[in-house]
């Protein structure tokens, strides 16, 4: 009699969903808990603007209740994303997002005497500058949680090449941000 | 060596040993590698806190969970006040609802009490009550009734109804012969009990037909608790965070409450009543299958009036009152977190027995007492309707307190 959905592991989420029981809905409910910062994260990093990614995002989740039972059951975090990713492709593919750099330092001299929380949105805005051959894979790395065998899964990429790209994003954003990193250091 | 390769591979945690060694000991060396790593630590730290800091706005949540028709019972990042609007809204629903089960639940018990008729008619016979003096209404336990005899007894249900306590009666005739049952018309003594009386003594209250329902009759309950929007509203389901009201849904509740009462028939001042030790013990097995819903099975002994005792001369009226099974109660139960150690609720009930009809309400709190036990205690209200002789509708009501235990399974 015990319905803890706490307690309850994704596939046994994932097998209520029927999309009209109270289990259903609940374990709906208790998905949504799990995963929707991760979801709204890759639709905001991937397209870079609020409204657009909340859009997406409620998209997501509405298409996964509706259509989760005609899905067998891998990974509802791979499920999502790659629902999030169609949807985020098909509104980039419709709208150009173009993310100037300088807006980075902009930001950066706004806060050169900033401390982690600067670094934190410095950070956030270079991402958005990345080209989405390298943000992507380091948004699913990071944001979503994803393995490097499910990034080359979603992104149809060898799993090195999720790893590299991951990698070269990180020294993208380091070489993004160096002048303002080195300020910092240079000032200890 | 790459080194930013290397950083990369420390902080992914896929760094051989070997590497590990090679790094540690350039990072030893080197000031400008030093300078480095902690920029790549500095970047890393950004990611990491930026992913932290992401989460969907209140309104994507509820958009969605409004699209799906789903009562949302997410998490929120951010509070804010409920609006007054919003709080009756929400309550809309309960209310709805309460009115639904207890029309279905009216429907049902006044077919009940349609096997009743013939039984609440015999009390027409008693056409010389129909006097201008006022009538004393005595209420009796099983406990105290000496005179009782089947052949003198109103009405034929209650002989088939005894009590250990009437037999023991029948067995012993009390030494205060004045008290003579009422047998149709034959009543012949007169009987001035301790009790109270009553200005209106055309009314002659059919409690002998409640008496019929001596046997144990289960009784539905049917609640609904509103849901909370999402995070709109402090109060919140117990136990716990939102997420716990999952814990809540298709769990069973066992529950053993003891009440204590005063009854109030208006018109009448009726004499204290003192309850035998198992009267008034109610055990319910309740199964919260939805959020909203919950559908269990209660059997809970009630005091009610079996035998009629009547002074011709005086017109006093002895009642007995005697304990039975209440059947049919709806409740619609509003539920509201208080703390992780305590819920409160208020109860709307409406039911009765195949005799009666009672609405109820009531307040109560529940603590822990640990793990799934949890302590019940709280009051009631509860109005009777009761039919005279002359098929007027008359009231009574009870005030209750019971303290019980609860069981969550």
């Amino acid at each position: 009699m015990t319905n803890n959905y706490l307690n309850y592991s994704d596939k046994e989420l994932f097998e209520f969903l029927d999309g009209t029981s109270d289990e259903s809905k609940l374990a709906f409910t208790e998905i949504y808990n799990r995963y929707s910062r991760r979801v709204f994260a890759y639709c905001l990093k991937v397209l870079g603007d609020k409204q657009k990614a909340e859009d997406a995002f409620q998209e997501v989740f509405v298409r996964f209740y509706k259509n989760a039972p005609s899905y067998r059951f891998t990974s509802i975090n791979s499920l999502l994303i790659s629902f999030a990713r169609n949807l985020c492709f098909n509104v980039k593919r419709d709208t150009k997002i173009f993310v100037d750099i300088s807006s980075v330092l902009n930001v950066y001299k706004t806060y050169k005497d900033a401390d982690k929380e600067e670094m934190i949105k410095l950070v956030s805005i270079a991402l958005d500058t990345l080209d989405d051959r390298y943000k992507e894979p380091l948004v699913l790395k990071v944001y979503n949680g994803l393995g490097y065998d499910e990034i080359s899964e979603l992104c149809g990429i060898s799993t090195g090449a999720a790893r590299t790209r991951v990698f070269r994003a990180k020294d993208k954003l380091k070489e993004i941000l160096k002048p303002y990193l080195e300020e910092i250091y240079d000032q200890r | 060596m790459n080194i930013n390769e290397k950083f990369n591979e420390l902080l992914d945690g896929s760094i051989s040993i070997q590497d590990e060694e090679s790094l540690f000991s350039v990072l030893g060396k080197s000031a400008e590698a030093r300078g480095d790593f902690k920029q790549s630590l500095a970047v890393e730290f950004g990611i990491q806190r930026d992913a932290l800091d992401i989460a969907p706005s209140r309104e994507a949540t509820n958009k969605i969970f409004s699209e799906l028709n789903i009562e949302s019972l997410a998490h929120n990042p951010v509070g804010k006040a409920v609006p007054l609007l919003s709080l009756l809204s929400l309550r809309l629903k309960m209310f709805a609802t309460a009115i639904v089960s207890s029309a279905v639940t009216a429907f049902l018990m006044f077919n009940f009490s349609g096997s009743e008729k013939d039984t609440i008619n015999q009390f027409a016979s008693h056409e010389h009550l129909n006097h201008t003096e006022p009538i004393s209404l005595i209420i009796e336990l099983p406990s105290e009734i000496k005179y009782v005899n089947s052949n003198s007894t109103i009405n034929s249900t209650n002989s088939n109804s005894s009590t250990p306590s009437q037999e023991e009666s029948q067995e012993e005739p009390q030494e205060n012969s004045s008290h003579q049952p009422i047998a149709s018309n034959d009543i012949d003594e007169q009987n001035h009990m301790p009790g109270a009386t009553s200005n209106n003594s055309n009314h002659i209250i059919n409690f002998s037909s409640i008496a019929k329902n001596n046997i144990s009759f289960t009784r539905l309950l049917f609640s609904t608790n509103y849901r909370k929007e999402n995070g709109l509203y402090e109060l919140d389901r117990f136990p716990g965070e939102y997420k716990a009201l999952g814990e809540y849904i298709d769990k069973v509740t066992i529950r053993i409450n003891k009440y204590s009462d005063n009854l109030y028939i208006s018109g009448y001042s009726v004499a204290p009543k003192t309850e035998s030790y198992y009267d008034n013990i109610s055990f319910s097995v309740i199964y919260n299958y939805s959020m909203e819903t919950r559908l269990g099975l209660e059997i809970r002994q009630e005091n009610f009036f079996k035998e009629t005792f009547r002074d011709l001369a005086s017109g006093d009226v002895t009642f007995q009152q005697q304990s039975s099974v209440t059947a049919g109660l709806l409740l619609n139960r509003d539920l509201y977190k208080f703390n992780n150690f305590a819920r409160t609720y208020i109860d709307f009930w409406l039911g009765g027995n195949p005799a009666i009809l009672m609405f109820r309400t009531g307040a109560g709190i529940e603590l822990r007492l640990f793990q799934n036990f949890f302590l019940s205690t709280g009051f009631q209200l509860s109005q009777f309707k009761f039919t005279d002789n002359e098929d007027k509708d008359f009231w009574g009501s009870k005030t209750s307190f019971y303290g019980g235990i609860n069981y969550d399974l």
